[in-house]
């Protein structure tokens, strides 16, 4: 891992398009600003870890049967899948 | 082709109908096909059953057949990966968590599958929308549907405001 140290204002460059610039300091926590192109996916690291998390425990479904358990009044109020969608 | 899962047993599928989802879903970064089942007739429900793995498979469901309205953007990154190239071919799905009591179950709004139907490429996006969590509760929206639904329909016919329902 590379470990730079920046002062305020003062820029990295990642590749040829992406620029990161340290734009304050704070008591604990800095901003960053991130000049990218579009194509460029820019997320908080905490939200793809939060998605991994949510896909590894809905992976842990095994059966729908629990949902008849639901009120059929419930169930109703669902809209109706759209067969043609798929195809 | 047929394929063994841990869910189904031996199923039949057709190779047309796979779709590929190269980068996996986010943490299944090794499984990269996939196959939509559908469940009981009329139920939205439905499975994303995993080619490369029998034991894998998601729970998807459209978001609009338990909420009003589900905006997402849909990146140029995420298009071109996709090869998106009409707004008609976009499917969206989310994926649904089902905790111990199922009137608690999720949707994961912040993660939707996009799905190319003309290519049947898939990827698994990040919504930018700050609403759009990782558990939000389905009864909830789709009481907030309701209420949508009623609203509209009341002011398309003013006159059945006392109507049946």
């Amino acid at each position: 891992m590379l470990v730079l140290t920046r002062k305020i204002n003062e820029k990295i460059i990642i590749g040829d398009d992406v620029e990161i610039v340290l734009v304050d300091i704070g008591k604990d926590q800095v901003k960053i600003g991130i000049n990218a192109p579009r194509s460029v996916k820019v997320h908080r690291w905490e939200v793809y870890e939060e998605i991994q998390k949510e896909n590894r425990e809905a992976a842990k479904i095994t059966s729908l049967d629990p949902l008849k358990s639901l009120p059929a009044d419930i169930l109703n109020k669902f809209g109706k899948k759209d067969n043609k969608a798929k195809k | 082709m047929k394929i063994s899962t841990s869910r189904f047993g031996k199923i039949e599928i057709c190779k047309d109908e796979i779709i590929s989802f190269e980068e996996g879903l986010l943490g299944f970064g090794d499984y990269h096909k996939f196959v939509i089942l559908n469940t009981e007739d009329g139920s939205p429900f439905r499975w994303l059953q995993c080619v490369d793995d029998g034991n894998l498979a998601f729970v998807i469901i459209e978001p609009l057949n338990f909420m009003f309205e589900y905006d997402v953007e849909i990146s140029d990154s995420d298009q071109t990966f996709v090869g998106l190239e009409r707004a008609e071919d976009v499917v969206l799905y989310v994926i649904v968590s089902i905790p111990a009591n199922p009137s608690d179950m999720t949707a994961n709004l912040q993660g939707p599958v996009v799905i190319n139907a003309a290519n049947h490429k898939g990827r698994q996006i990040i919504s930018s929308n700050s609403r759009h969590s990782v558990k939000v509760r389905i009864l909830d929206e789709m009481e907030k549907r309701a209420a949508k639904l009623k609203e509209v329909n009341d002011s398309l016919n003013p006159d059945n405001k006392e109507g049946e329902s």
